[in-house]
């Protein structure tokens, strides 16, 4: 009798587990998941929740966002590469996924996944307290090779790429910054507005709200390519004649490697439609982000030279076991 | 009954005085710095040092002064008995949960703390065993989209 | 006098059909949210937040608001009942509350949290309103010194936690401070006691330490009596006594104060403040030597403080455009999807949006006390659930609030090593409330006719157990209202 029961109990459950196993038909024929290796409501976080929705009308399946937050995003990308290569696991990868993997913590190379596209691209810039004396970078560094040390950097946490691209600065013009780490943007643009510490390395969509008229920060420099379409006056570290600095986080969604062909191709094709998307791209206007879609060839070569260089800045930075 | 006696201060130390050689061990390692200009490794050795200064305290006061006993409640069988079977069945849902899944793994917790230690009989531990993690998979899992353990083999 | 225009211009804004429902829905789930362990204000609003894109930013804001400062409200409930932590900002609560719930008086303490939480809350929305744009600045000239100093003080309030050996909670604090050091140092970037793993790179979570040393570390010991002991006094009255409130009120007072400013802080947040609350009681209280016996006090206060900690924190995000903490961070993204960015000029350029959400403040925190009192009889309820099968539900909820943290199974075996060392070091005596709780058992066991029948030389041993702290009033004092027999049952 009792036994009857457990064995009826045993059977139900194990009905259960294979109802969400039976399904392996044309890709794509039930959800999606969509991993995100940082907290619910984090940067990465909103794009991908953004994006997903864009995907969800390409795949015409729902993408489900799952939080892996853990070890500065390494828990999430080695859950994503070593999920079943199936199309059905899909994770958010960007610079942090490049640090995590050559400092140790994801043991396993960034170009080990299937990368199908780089979807945003953002700018890092230097931020001083509007009350500062410095008009321009120039002024800043040129203080700091008069008394090295006495010119504070923050950034949003060490071994973060505002940390490298700090160290980066610091190195390639030969200021003696002196690096000091926040726990997050926050804390750290909070410092940086108080006056305790001279400034900071930031993303360009924190400090926005800030930079304009009556805000309480400067941007004296824009780390990418181009001047920023949201801060068209500032110049870019390229015009001042520094080069080798990080230019700015990136976001990109990734499949672990050995998908079928056919899923792979389909998903490769959502990902480029889905980025054209008219809302995709509203939501990324209205943050502040830029679109710069890259996939294939291009992508790989950009993937190529990350990996170079914040290998070089993390060994100068001794953070590389 | 005297010899049984145990001193909770000299225990307690003595636990803390293992805790202290760990850290010092696997952080012998962690650079400590110079004055000035603290390394990685400048607060785990105080803290170690501190600990074990505080924990060599315990143990002398321990010894020498008497001290409430407290093995009392662990001289009945049946206590012992619940307590272990009760720790057992949490270590073995940490260490099978990845393989066989929520819905089994809590099933099983269940099964073990309604029944075994809580004496229930059959009928009623599987009912509740059953509805509770079907149910808590159900609301949290699927209503509240929490994320639950999944086994590699089931849910 | 044009200052009350905006004002008024806000009650009107917030109290329009929709966004009242809205802030209703917002309460509601943030009740559940905080009701539940394993699920966080945080993981709900990232949850909701697209769907706040298609609502107007005034409303937006209104719900997720609502969640937030709700699930303040919900957080203490399970503290209360089963020694669950609902939300990390309700963990000292269960000293006291727990406590109050053995002795019958689980009602009183679900009530009195929810009244606390209501006065914290108003109260909170009214500095809100008048000394915002000024305790903005103040969170800016805090600097490094200033928490430094700040964490000394804590630190040094810790050995009045301990209260009965100075030896052991400095032990205890030590420990702490070592166990923190794991992780990634935080200068350096080097990894201490991460022994190669992923899972120790972050550090230790506070969510599974809390959930074992308070939820699994009190199933433990549950678990020394038999099944037919185990069960929880049914509670007697639904209402904190008359002499309850007079007892929390300078405690509620004190929290508010407390929290609100610690609230401001990018550095603080609704949990320090809680604790803060809990730590300057058991030094200024009246009855401070009733504090972890489950006294009123230990529930009033912290309850308070994590309320209006949580208002507070309101603050810099809509005078200075800084979020401090993560569900700030969310508040911040829904402002900016629709165009808003918060900072000094939020004020000006959108007074409707300021004032509306301050003004829904004092709708939702009077629609949570509505909301929630009656919730009392019905969460009591939860009691009558017989032990062998409350006890697997109580683990269940520690073990899927530990792993919901990052979703990995480390986290539950961290709650797990946290729930036997805790019940260990409770049992010698560490636990910096047992001392009081150690005495009050002692003086309530030699007073029960059980006890008292038992064979001589286990008494002996017991009465001996009670020796080191003799001095102390060993009977808990008799409270208006109790009677005495649900005090002895258990």
């Amino acid at each position: 009798m009792i036994r009857r029961r457990l064995a009826a109990v045993f059977a139900l459950v194990l009905a259960l587990g294979a109802a969400g196993l039976a399904a392996a038909q044309k890709y794509p024929s039930q959800p999606v998941t969509l991993i995100v290796p940082f907290n619910a409501g984090g940067g990465t976080d909103l794009v991908a929740r953004a994006f997903a929705e864009a995907l969800k009308k390409e795949l015409g399946q729902p993408v489900t966002v799952q939080n892996l937050p853990g070890a500065g995003s390494a828990v999430g990308t080695t859950k994503l590469h070593g999920a079943k290569p199936d199309g059905y696991t899909l994770g958010m990868v960007g610079g942090f996924l490049v640090t995590t993997s050559l400092r140790g913590a994801a043991k396993f190379p960034a170009t080990d996944l299937t990368h199908l596209g780089r979807l945003a691209l953002e700018t890092f810039v230097l931020a001083v307290p509007a009350a500062s004396p410095a008009r321009t970078l120039r002024e800043v560094l040129e203080a700091s090779r008069k008394a090295p040390g006495t010119i504070s950097v923050g950034t949003a946490g060490a071994g973060a790429l505002t940390h490298l691209a700090a160290e980066a600065l610091s190195q390639t013009t030969g200021a003696k910054l002196n690096v000091v780490h926040f726990a997050g943007g926050a804390k750290e643009i909070a410092a940086v507005l108080g006056g305790h510490v001279s400034g900071g390395v930031f993303s360009q969509v924190e400090v926005l709200p800030h930079a304009g008229p009556g805000g309480g920060l400067r941007v004296l420099a824009t780390f990418g390519e181009q001047r920023s379409e949201k801060l068209p006056e500032v110049p870019t570290l390229k015009e001042l004649g520094i080069t080798g600095v990080p230019a700015g986080p990136w976001q990109g969604i990734a499949a672990p490697r050995g998908l079928p062909e056919p899923v792979k191709a389909a998903l490769l094709a959502a990902v480029a439609r889905a980025s054209q998307d008219a809302e995709w791209r509203a939501f990324l206007a209205r943050s502040g982000l830029a679109s710069h879609v890259l996939a294939g060839p291009a992508l790989e070569a950009f993937l190529a030279a990350e990996i170079e260089s914040l290998g070089a800045l993390l060994k100068s930075a001794g953070l590389t076991q | 009954m005297t010899a049984r006696r145990a001193r909770a201060d000299a225990v307690g130390g003595v636990l803390l005085l293992l805790l202290a050689a760990v850290a010092g061990l696997a952080g012998r390692a962690l650079p400590f710095g110079a004055p000035g200009q603290p390394g990685a490794g400048f607060f785990p050795r105080a803290l170690t040092l501190l600990l074990a200064a505080l924990a060599l305290a315990l143990l002398i006061r321990g010894l020498a002064r008497p001290a409430p006993d407290f093995t009392e409640p662990w001289r009945d069988p049946g206590a012992r008995r619940r307590l272990l079977l009760m720790t057992g069945a949490l270590v073995g849902y940490v260490a099978a949960v990845g393989t066989l899944g929520y819905l089994v793994t809590t099933a099983a917790l269940f099964v073990v703390m309604v029944r075994g230690v809580g004496g229930r009989g059959w009928t009623h531990t599987l009912v509740v065993a059953a509805a509770c993690s079907a149910g808590s998979w159900y609301l949290f899992g699927r209503l509240l989209r929490v994320t639950l353990p999944a086994g590699a083999l089931l849910p | 006098m044009d200052a009350l225009g905006p004002i008024a211009q806000g009650f009107a804004t917030a109290f329009e059909p929709a966004r009242v429902l809205y802030c209703l829905l917002g309460v509601v789930v943030g009740t559940v949210v905080g009701v539940l362990p394993g699920l966080g204000p945080a993981a709900t609003i990232a949850l909701l937040l697209p769907a706040t894109y298609r609502l107007d930013p005034v409303s937006a804001v209104i719900m997720l608001a609502g969640i937030y400062y709700g699930s303040q409200y919900g957080g203490s409930t399970t503290s209360i009942l089963v020694r669950i932590p609902g939300e990390s900002s309700s963990m000292v609560t269960c000293y006291d509350g727990y406590e109050m719930t053995r002795q019958g008086r689980a009602g009183a303490a679900l009530g009195m949290a929810a009244l606390a939480s209501f006065v914290a809350g108003t109260a909170a929305v009214g500095g809100l309103m008048v000394v915002a744009p000024l305790l903005g600045r103040f969170a800016l000239a805090f600097g490094p010194a200033e928490y430094a100093s700040l964490m000394i003080l804590g630190l040094t309030l810790v050995a009045w936690l301990g209260g009965a050996s100075l030896l052991r909670s400095l032990a205890m604090a030590v420990t702490g401070l070592l166990l923190a050091t794991v992780g990634q140092d935080p200068v350096a970037g080097v990894e201490r006691f991460t022994f190669g793993t992923q899972a120790l790179l972050d550090g230790i979570d506070l969510v599974p330490v809390f959930m074992g040393l308070f939820g699994i570390a009190e199933v433990l010991e549950t678990m020394e009596r038999p099944p037919d002991r185990q069960r929880l006094p049914a509670p007697t009255g639904l209402w904190p006594t008359r002499r309850d409130f007079r007892d929390a009120a300078a405690p509620v007072a004190r929290g508010t104060v407390l929290g609100f400013l610690l609230g401001v802080l990018p550095g603080g947040g609704a949990t320090i403040a809680s604790i803060a609350s809990y730590v300057t009681e058991k030094r200024f209280a009246k009855n401070r030597a009733r504090l972890g016996q489950g006294a009123i006090e230990g529930v009033a206060g912290p309850e308070a403080a994590n309320n209006a900690a949580a208002t507070g924190s309101f603050i810099p995000l809509l005078t200075l455009g800084i979020p401090a903490n993560v569900v700030m961070a969310m508040m911040l993204a829904a402002l900016t999807l629709h165009g808003i960015r918060p900072g000094p000029l939020l004020v000006t350029e959108h007074p409707d949006l300021f004032w509306g959400v301050i003004a829904s403040m004092y709708l939702g925190n009077a629609l949570l006390l509505i909301l929630n009192l009656p919730l009392v009889g019905l969460f009591i309820q939860i009691l009558r659930v017989p032990y062998p099968v409350l006890a697997p539900l109580i683990l269940l909820f520690c073990l899927i609030g530990s792993y919901s943290v990052t979703g990995q199974v480390a986290e539950v075996a961290t709650m797990v090593g946290f729930g036997v060392g805790g019940y260990l070091f409770r049992k010698l005596g560490f636990d910096g409330s047992s001392g009081g709780r150690w005495r009050s058992r002692c003086a309530r066991r030699s007073r029960s006719p059980r006890a008292a029948s038992r064979s001589s030389s286990r008494a002996r041993s017991r009465s001996r157990s009670c020796w080191r702290r003799p001095r102390r009033s060993r009977r808990p004092r008799s409270r208006g209202g109790r009677p005495a027999a649900a005090r002895r049952r258990r």
